[in-house]
């Protein structure tokens, strides 16, 4: 099995295009929060309305606005995050050309695909009729839209996967992406994280009961209410260790061990209880790997705040640390839930020297780190993880 | 960490069970008593209001075959169309391998599934039911189908899997790379059995959409045919019981067909369009062919995408051509879509499906219809009988949005 390693990394999200935003929100627990507007006609009188939105002109001058204007809000951040993602990974400097060609493929995971475009297309069979419908639109409303089009613009002619598994599709997918690499499917992957929060999706889980309604998710507190939707995009560039030294690329970090599993006791709509079955299937996922979780000294903890998940995290990480728990962080009480924030601030969590408070929510102190557990678990039963190592 | 055998290869993962819901009803008999008889599936759509649509025509699952056996009852509350159609070819794949389903194993056990779309058509419901009643009187519940992992998560929870799921949404070839990923699972040790495939149902996103896009045909469809204008959209759900040989002997289970080999690719060319020379669809039979360690020569028959699009079955012709090159002209070809319309994200394990049945039968079921076959498509398409053939191995492909391509090597079981 050949080694993974991460080289490259780009972002777009609430806080602007570029990780260094992402990092440095984090580092001060600054939460860029906005709106939704909740008068469309899909939320209930007194409904939360906070989300963590991507501005608008986030993805300009990466993107020309022809072509642009021919995209989804999700299909434009990841472009962009994928553009970001290429220099990073020193496959091309600003401005120039790549192709990544046959040995490249493409693993995205999205929650929830183009919203906003289907709720467009229903509006237009809604007033106009179904022959009015905009091919255009349609287009842009399939889940692998944002995995196509960085295809197409990046000419990423391998595998072509966009995987959907709600809260944890983004881990999903680091975890299938890295499993090309290291199978020799494929020579290269860009994996990525990608959703927008639509006004009636916020909507609808504010009718779930599963967004907070206080201005900052409080994951693994007794308080928790609910999290913050999200969007934004992160991309990563992970490649076969041979091939990122044949090149000389930078190495980001090692993704030493990844893993899924499923908890069949959750019902549709929430989070289950099946911890020791989750557990089990952790430490069976870590052994495969040789990683031992006493080699873990830090978790990035996909807790969102949904009271019922992070309970389950929390007894699946107890289960499989014992009483040697290392430190763990809950990026999502930053970034929110969705879009690229949690895979953004994994690299950060890896490296982080320190953490604010609001980030630490079992008043744990950060020690040095050469591994960390990147876990997150979703509603309807999914669970996936993978374990970043410093280069 | 990669389990190989005595010859340093991987483990030969083979298929145990085989479930479908077409638009022939419920199960692999009444489909595979369909297609035999070359019979189109695609009736007047009555699902919801499609008048004002290029084609009113589309191949959709009879509400009788929507039922669930008593040993499901318990999950019945809640479930959408397509969960339906996952759990019950689930559950018929299920049946078939012999696995009991309180088996602890299934701890283990992973599942693998396609969708395009999963419980879209129960959230336009909620969506025209909002819009009717306001928000005020809109229950979450109207919306609780609706995710995409929706029928999936479905099937986890009512055979207790508790492996890896992995939900894939990579457009109409998302269940063919399911089952590339289950192999791969498989392969290299991370389950030991999976179901794998994939269920999508009809919705008036992706109805309208095909029709804004002008890819239907008002007809049924006519793949390969000179005259062919279009698709004709289908629904319904098709899984299989994936496990290494050593599992499947150790347990006395029936083997069926050996699934030898996949490979997924993307064109990288449009967003709607195959590449015209079929340069992604040559690309992922070829390393489908290198992935089971075998020569185009040893395909016996082709289960073609064969949507019945001018640009689609041109394309794929000459893939075909590019990778079997003289050998093409006498090799069958069929397309499974002319009969069940166009499953989208669950064609691909269909089209699996369909393969193994006609495998196991020598026979390669008609495309339905008649008609000249297009000079610029130029396949030996099966029309009107059945016709029988020696195959060992056969190839089943389909071709996606967003450039996607996926192919799939199905062998017999001879041991």
């Amino acid at each position: 099995m050949r080694q993974v390693v991460l080289t490259g990394a780009g972002h777009v999200g609430p806080t602007g295009a570029g990780l260094e935003g992402l990092y440095a929100a984090l580092d001060t627990a600054s939460v860029p929060l906005s709106t939704v507007p909740t008068d469309g006609g899909y939320h209930k009188p007194g409904s939360p309305n906070g989300a963590l939105t991507t501005p608008d002109n986030a993805t300009k001058g990466w993107i020309k606005p022809l072509i642009a204007r021919r995209m989804s809000k999700p299909s434009r951040m990841a472009v962009c995050a994928a553009r970001m993602a290429v220099i990073d990974a020193g496959l091309a400097g600003t401005g120039e050309a790549w192709e990544g060609g046959e040995e490249t493929a493409t693993c995205f995971g999205t929650a929830w695909g183009g919203t906003n475009y289907t709720l467009r297309l229903l509006q237009q069979i809604e007033t106009k009729g179904p022959e009015a419908i905009s091919p255009f639109l349609f287009m842009e409303t399939v889940a692998n839209a944002s995995a196509g089009q960085v295809a197409l613009d990046l000419k990423l002619r391998g595998a072509n996967l966009t995987l959907t598994q709600r809260e944890a599709s983004g881990v999903c997918a680091v975890a299938r992406g890295a499993a090309l690499v290291a199978s020799g499917r494929a020579e290269r992957v860009f994996v990525a994280s990608v959703d927008e929060i639509s006004p009636i999706l916020h909507g609808i889980l504010c009718r779930f009961g599963a967004v907070t309604a206080s201005e900052r998710p409080r994951p693994l507190n007794p308080g928790a209410d609910g999290f913050l939707p999200a969007e934004g995009c992160t991309v990563y560039v992970l490649e076969s260790e041979q091939a990122a030294a044949a090149r000389k690329a930078p190495v980001h970090a090692r993704i030493r061990a990844w893993g899924r599993a499923n908890d069949p006791t959750a019902s549709a709509t929430d989070w289950g209880t099946g911890s020791a079955s989750l557990a089990a299937a952790m430490t069976r996922g870590l052994e495969r790997f040789d990683v031992s979780p006493d080699s873990i000294r830090r978790i990035a903890s996909g807790a969102c705040g949904a009271p019922k998940g992070d309970r389950l995290e929390s007894a699946v990480l107890t289960q499989v640390f014992a009483t040697d728990a290392p430190p763990v962080l809950t990026p999502k009480a930053q970034v929110g839930e969705y879009g690229g924030g949690f895979l953004g601030s994994a690299l950060w969590a890896l490296n982080a020297d320190s953490a604010p408070s609001e980030l630490l929510p079992l008043g744990d102190s950060l020690e040095p780190a050469r591994r960390l557990l990147v876990t997150t678990l979703a509603s309807g039963g999914p669970a996936a993880w993978f374990v970043l190592e410093q280069s | 960490m990669t389990p190989t055998d005595a010859t340093g290869r991987p483990p030969r993962v083979v298929v145990t069970g085989i479930g479908a819901v077409s638009p022939f009803g419920a199960g692999t008999c009444a489909l595979w008593s369909a297609l035999r008889e070359g019979k189109p599936g695609m009736t007047p759509l009555e699902l919801f209001e499609a008048s004002g649509h290029r084609t009113g025509l589309a191949a959709v699952v009879p509400d009788s075959a929507l039922e669930l056996p008593e040993e499901l009852r318990a999950h019945d509350r809640h479930l959408g169309r397509t969960d339906r159609f996952a759990l019950l070819s689930a559950w018929e794949a299920w049946q078939m391998a012999g696995l009991p389903t309180d088996d602890p194993a299934a701890a283990c056990w992973g599942l693998f599934f396609g969708s395009s779309t999963g419980g879209m058509f129960e959230g336009e419901n909620g969506y025209w039911r909002m819009q009717a009643a306001g928000p005020e009187r809109t229950h979450a519940s109207d919306f609780r189908a609706q995710p995409n992992g929706s029928p999936a998560d479905a099937v986890a929870r009512v055979f207790s899997l508790g492996g890896p799921v992995e939900v894939l949404a990579t457009a109409c070839a998302a269940s063919t790379m399911a089952l590339e990923a289950a192999l791969d699972a498989i392969r290299g040790g991370e389950v030991e059995l999976a179901l794998a495939g994939g269920a999508d149902g009809m919705c008036q996103t992706t109805f309208g959409g095909f029709n804004s896009l002008r890819a239907v045909d008002p007809e049924p469809a006519r793949p390969f045919r000179e005259d062919r204008v279009g698709l004709s959209l289908g629904e319904g759900g098709a899984m299989l019981v994936l496990e290494t040989e050593d599992h499947a002997k150790a347990r006395g289970a029936t083997i069926l067909a050996v699934l030898d080999g996949a490979a997924s690719t993307c064109d990288a060319h449009h967003m709607t369009a195959p590449h015209p020379e079929g340069d992604g669809a040559a690309r992922a039979i070829g390393a489908a062919l290198r992935d089971a360690d075998m020569d185009a020569d040893g395909i016996g028959f082709v289960n073609a995408h064969g949507s019945g699009t001018p640009h689609n079955d041109e394309a794929e012709a000459k893939a075909f051509a590019r990778v079997f090159g003289d050998g093409v002209g006498a090799l069958p070809v069929t397309s499974t879509k002319g009969a069940v319309g166009h499953m989208l994200g669950s064609c691909g394990s269909l089209e699996a499906v369909v393969t193994i049945l006609c495998l196991r039968a020598g026979l390669v079921h008609p495309t339905p219809g008649s008609g000249r076959i297009d000079p610029a498509a130029p396949v030996d398409l099966v029309l009107g009988d059945a016709r029988a053939v020696e195959a060992r191995s056969a190839l089943s492909v389909n071709l996606a949005f967003g450039g996607a391509n996926a192919a799939l090597i199905v062998s017999r079981w001879d041991d």
